[in-house]
C-alpha cells in the first residue's frame, strides 16, 4: 500500500505521534495490499489424521462394511447424496453446502512414498515437499516470499491461533498469528513498548536472534493495529460452533467481510488421531466442522464474499481401511479433500469413490498428488508462479 | 575457561534455570561446575500425602457429587505436584537434576492428568535423569503414562497397536530413516501385552503378548520390549540421536557436528551415561564460545522462573500460572503432541513475542492477563474434560519481593544502575540507547524505585529473551 494510505489507517489506529518512528523500521515498497484483489484462501488444518473413509462414506461397498465391522456407518444413518456416496451423520451443514453445488471433493488425494507420521506428514503437506526432502519454509510462507517481496504486512496472511504453524513461514517473510485481536491491540499501545521499538535501527545490534526479534515486534504492531480496525466494523449474528475452532470461524468471517486485505487464513482442529473410541471422538468433531463450515458459508454468502472465497479442507493423512482392535484405526495413506468455495468449476465429487480392493498395505492409493491441487490454487487461484513456490510442475486440476 | 561473571551466568541459564541475583561468584569456574554436579547427585522423589486414588471400579459407584468431589482432589493433587516442581526448578540446589528431567519430559513427551501416574512419571524420569540413558529407556518402556498415551495398554497379540512402537523409535530413539514399517510391525508385536494397572504399576499381559518370532533390524527371535530396546540401543545411530538433541537444547539449536559426534563416541563407550555428556559439554572450551552464549531463546519455564528467582515471586493461587505456561506454548506434564515442545524459534511469533515482552507486568504489577487455552492434537485430550480452567479476564495476583534486589543495587551510582543490573539479568550487552531510553523511564524516582522499574524495564526488552 502507499505511504498515505498507511498513515491514515495507522492514524485512525492509533492516533499517536509515534507514526513516523514507526515508517523507519518498516519497508513499504511492497504491494501487495494494493493488489488485493479481495480473492481469500482459507486453510482449514485437521489435525491428527481424519479417517475420511467415514467422513465420505462408500455406502454401497460391501468391503467397507466387512473391514469395519464395528466401525462402518450404519447405512440407514448415512445421508446419501448419491448413489454410491453418502456424508457422516454429523455433517448436515456441509451436505447442504453440496446440494447447492458449493463442495468438491476429490477422493484419493496423497503423495508417492507416504508416510505414517503425523509430524512428518503434516510437515509434508505444510511445506508440499516431496517425502524424501526436509524443507523448512511452508508452501504459504514461499507464496508471501515470492509475492511480497519487500511487503512487511504480516496481515496480508493470518493464522487464526496462538501459535504461528509451519505453512505460513516462509524463507523472509512470516504470517501474523492472531486470534484475539483486542488483546494483542492493547498490548502494542504501552508507552515503554512504542519507544523501545522505535529504538530499531539506531544501535548495531551483532545478535541475530535480537535482531528478529525487534523485527517482529515492529511488524507485529503495524498489522495488529490494521486488524483490530476491522474487527469494529462487522459482526455476525450466525451461530458457531461454542469451541475455540468455531471462534477462529467466526473471527475469518468478520475480517473478511469486514473488508481486511487478507489474502490467505489458515486455522486448524486438531483431535483427529482416532487410534481407539474413534465413532465418538470423530462425531464430536465433524459436527463442529461442519457447523462451522455452515456458518461461515453464510456469512460469506450475507456480504457477497462466497465467490471471492475458496476453503480448502485438507488433513495429513487417511487412516487404515480395517479397524484395528480398539474401535479405531491406525495411520493410513490416501485421503480426501474438499474445496469450498461460490466459484467452484466442478462441484460435488471430482473422481471415483476410494479403492476398498486394491489397497497398499491396507492404507488406500493416493490418485491425485496434493501437490496438484495447491498448484492449481495457486496459479488460477492465488495469480501467483506455482512452478517456483512449489520447485516443480504438478498436474493443474479443473477445479476453479 | 574464563571465570567470568558471563560465564557463570551462561553456565546457570544452561545447567539450571537461571543465576538469580547471585551471578557473580567468587572462585573458579571450573570447581563451580563440580559443585552443580555434585548437589545434583541424589534423588529425591516428589511425595504426594493426603491424596486417595480411587479404582475405576470404585468411581463407578460414585454420585455424581462425590465424582466431582473427586474429580476436584485429582485437580488439587495435579497443582500440588506441579507447584512442586516449580519451586524445585527456581529454588533447589539440584536444578541441574531438574534441568534434565524437565528435558526428558520432553523427549519421552505424554499427556498426563491422574495425579499418582504423574507422580511415577516425574520420579521415574527423575531418578534417572541424570544416570544412563539405557536404564531410563528400560524404564520408560514400562511407565504407565507413556504407554496409556500412546496406545499400548491396548496393543495385542493378532489386534496390534503401533502408536508406542512407532514413537519409540521415531521420537525416543533412532529418528525417522533409521527404522523401516516393517521394524514398527514387529516392535509392535513385541511389546504387546505390555500394559498397566489401575493405580501405574506395569503389568504384562500374557494372554495378550504375541510369543511368536520378529524380525527386528535384520535379528529373528521371540522378542520382547527388552530385547527391542537392546537391540536399538546397540545402534550408534541412537547415540548420535539423543546426543544430538542434548546437544540442540544444552548447547545451540545449530548443531555442530564435529562436536556431536565426539560427544557421541563419548557417550556410547560410556553406556550412554548422561551425567557424564552433561559433564563434557560444560566443561568443553567451545562451551563458553561467543556463538554459544545469549543464542538460546527461553523456553516459557525458563523464562518465567527467571523472573521468579529474581523478584521471589510467589503466585497467590498457584493455577495462575498455567494459562500463562499455555498461551506461551509449555505447560508441564501437557506438552502439545508426542514430539514434546519444538525449541528455538519455535517459541517466538507475533502472539507470543508480545505476551514475553509484557510477563514482567503480569507478574509484578497486578496488569490483567487474558488468556485462552489452545485446543490439543489428540484424540483423548478432546474427551477429557478440562481440569484446569483458563483464568480469563483475571489478574494475576502475585506476591513478590524487592528487598534483595534493592539490597545489591543500592550502593551502585545512578549512572551506572542500568549497567549493573543489566550485567545481572542480561547475557548479551543491550545497547546505549536502551540504557538511555530505561533512564528516561526511571529519572526522578528514589533510589529504591529506580531499581526495581530498572530491572522490569529490563525483563521488558527483547534481549531478555535470550539465554
Amino acid at each position: 500500500m502507499n505511504r498515505k494510505k498507511f498513515l491514515q489507517l495507522s492514524a485512525l489506529a492509533s492516533g499517536s505521534v509515534f507514526i513516523p518512528k514507526f515508517l523507519n523500521g518498516l519497508n513499504l515498497n511492497g504491494s501487495l495490499s494494493s493488489d488485493f484483489d479481495g480473492k481469500t484462501l482459507i486453510v482449514i488444518q485437521l489435525s491428527g489424521g481424519n479417517d475420511g473413509l467415514n467422513t465420505f462414506i462408500p455406502y454401497k461397498n460391501d468391503l467397507y462394511y466387512k473391514l469395519r465391522p464395528q466401525l462402518a456407518i450404519p447405512e440407514s444413518s448415512v445421508l446419501k447424496v448419491n448413489a454410491e456416496m453418502g456424508f457422516h451423520p454429523a455433517m448436515s451443514g456441509m451436505k447442504e453446502l453440496y446440494e447447492v453445488g458449493d463442495l468438491c471433493i476429490i477422493n484419493n488425494v496423497g503423495y508417492p512414498n507416504p508416510d505414517h507420521s503425523h509430524f512428518r506428514s503434516m510437515d509434508i503437506w505444510t511445506t508440499a515437499s516431496g517425502s524424501d526432502k526436509y524443507l523448512d519454509s511452508g508452501w504459504l510462507g514461499r507464496y508471501l516470499d515470492t509475492s511480497c517481496a519487500g511487503c512487511n504486512n504480516a496481515h496480508v496472511a493470518i493464522e487464526v491461533d496462538e501459535t504461528l504453524g509451519k505453512a505460513m513461514k516462509g524463507k523472509m517473510i512470516k504470517g501474523l498469528a492472531i486470534n484475539n485481536p483486542e488483546r494483542l491491540f492493547r498490548a502494542t499501545k504501552d508507552p515503554f513498548f512504542k519507544d523501545m521499538m522505535a529504538l530499531k535501527g539506531n544501535d548495531k545490534n551483532a545478535n541475530s536472534n535480537a535482531d528478529y526479534l525487534y523485527k517482529t515486534l515492529v511488524e507485529t504492531s503495524s498489522s495488529v493495529s490494521y486488524i483490530y480496525d476491522k474487527t469494529k466494523i462487522y459482526k455476525t449474528t450466525e451461530i458457531y460452533p461454542d469451541t475455540a475452532f468455531g471462534k477462529n470461524l467466526k473471527l475469518i468471517a468478520e475480517l473478511i467481510c469486514s473488508g481486511s486485505e487478507t489474502k490467505i487464513y489458515y486455522v486448524s482442529l486438531s483431535g483427529f488421531d482416532t487410534h481407539a473410541r474413534q465413532k465418538l471422538l470423530q462425531e464430536k468433531l465433524l459436527t463442529v466442522v461442519s457447523d462451522g463450515m455452515k456458518a461461515l458459508t453464510n456469512d460469506l454468502k450475507k456480504n457477497n464474499k462466497f465467490d471471492d472465497t475458496l476453503i480448502l479442507t485438507f488433513s495429513e493423512f487417511g487412516r487404515r481401511v480395517q479397524q484395528n482392535g480398539s474401535y479405531g484405526t491406525d495411520h493410513g495413506e490416501a485421503n480426501n479433500l474438499i474445496l469450498t468455495g461460490g466459484a467452484l468449476k466442478k462441484k460435488g465429487f471430482y473422481n471415483s469413490p476410494p479403492d476398498l480392493e486394491k489397497l497398499s498395505q491396507g492404507n488406500l492409493k493416493y490418485q491425485t498428488d496434493f501437490r496438484s491441487v495447491y498448484a492449481t490454487v495457486l496459479k488460477q487461484w492465488m495469480k501467483a508462479d506455482d512452478v517456483k513456490i512449489l520447485g516443480s510442475e504438478f498436474d493443474k486440476l479443473s477445479l476453479i | 575457561m574464563e571465570s567470568s561473571q558471563q560465564n557463570f551466568q551462561h553456565l546457570y541459564w544452561r545447567a539450571g534455570f537461571g543465576p538469580g541475583l547471585d551471578s557473580m561468584k567468587s572462585g573458579k569456574i571450573d570447581d563451580e561446575i563440580k559443585k552443580v554436579f555434585e548437589n545434583s547427585k541424589n534423588h529425591i522423589p516428589i511425595i504426594l500425602t493426603g491424596w486417595n486414588p480411587v479404582t475405576p471400579k470404585e468411581a463407578r459407584s460414585f454420585t455424581d457429587a462425590e465424582k466431582s468431589a473427586y474429580r476436584k482432589t485429582e485437580r488439587e493433587g495435579r497443582m500440588e505436584i506441579t507447584t512442586q516442581i516449580f519451586n524445585r526448578q527456581a529454588n533447589a540446589s539440584f536444578f541441574l537434576r531438574e534441568k534434565l528431567t524437565l528435558f526428558w519430559m520432553g523427549h519421552f513427551a505424554c499427556r498426563v492428568g491422574n495425579p499418582i501416574w504423574m507422580l511415577k512419571y516425574y520420579n521415574t524420569i527423575s531418578q534417572n535423569a541424570l544416570g544412563t540413558f539405557s536404564e531410563l529407556l528400560k524404564n520408560m518402556i514400562r511407565n504407565a503414562a507413556l504407554l496409556g498415551y500412546l496406545n499400548n495398554n491396548i496393543n495385542r497379540k493378532g489386534r496390534t497397536n503401533e502408536n508406542f512402537a512407532r514413537e519409540l523409535m521415531e521420537l525416543f530413539t533412532l529418528g525417522i530413516g533409521n527404522y523401516s514399517e516393517k521394524d514398527v510391525k514387529e516392535a509392535a508385536r513385541s511389546l504387546t501385552g505390555w500394559g498397566f494397572k489401575p493405580d501405574g504399576d506395569f503389568v504384562i499381559r500374557q494372554e495378550y503378548h504375541d510369543t511368536g518370532d520378529k524380525t527386528f533390524h535384520g535379528q529373528t527371535g521371540n522378542f520382547d520390549g527388552d530385547d527391542i530396546i537392546r537391540i536399538i540401543l546397540a545402534k550408534k545411530e541412537c547415540s548420535t540421536f539423543i546426543v544430538t538433541k542434548i546437544y540442540r537444547y544444552f548447547v545451540n539449536h545449530q548443531p555442530n557436528s564435529d562436536h556431536i559426534n565426539k560427544l557421541s563416541d563419548q557417550f556410547f563407550k560410556s553406556g550412554y551415561n548422561i551425567e557424564l555428556l552433561l559433564k563434557n559439554i560444560f566443561t568443553s572450551e567451545w562451551f563458553y564460545d561467543a556463538e554459544n552464549i545469549g543464542c538460546r531463546i527461553k523456553t516459557p519455564i525458563e523464562l518465567i522462573t527467571g523472573m521468579v528467582k529474581v523478584f521471589n515471586i510467589t503466585f497467590v493461587n498457584p493455577i495462575a500460572r498455567m494459562p500463562i505456561q499455555k498461551v506461551l506454548g509449555q505447560t508441564l506434564f501437557d506438552p502439545p503432541n508426542v514430539a514434546g515442545w519444538p525449541e528455538g524459534l519455535s517459541w517466538i511469533d507475533s502472539s507470543t513475542l508480545m505476551y514475553r515482552i509484557r510477563l514482567p507486568e503480569v507478574l509484578l504489577q497486578d496488569a490483567e492477563s487474558l488468556v485462552v487455552p489452545k485446543e490439543d492434537f489428540d484424540a483423548q485430550e478432546t474427551m477429557r474434560m478440562a481440569g484446569e480452567t483458563a483464568v480469563k479476564g483475571k489478574k494475576v495476583k502475585t506476591t513478590y519481593h524487592t528487598s534483595a534486589l534493592t539490597q545489591k543495587f543500592f550502593q551502585t551510582s545512578d549512572e551506572e544502575i542500568t549497567k549493573s543490573i543489566s550485567s545481572c539479568l542480561l547475557l548479551t550487552k543491550a545497547g546505549e540507547n536502551r540504557y538511555k531510553l530505561i533512564d528516561s523511564y526511571t529519572a526522578g524516582t528514589d533510589k529504591n524505585t529506580r531499581i526495581i522499574k530498572t530491572a522490569i524495564y529490563l525483563m521488558s526488552l527483547p534481549e531478555y529473551q535470550l539465554c
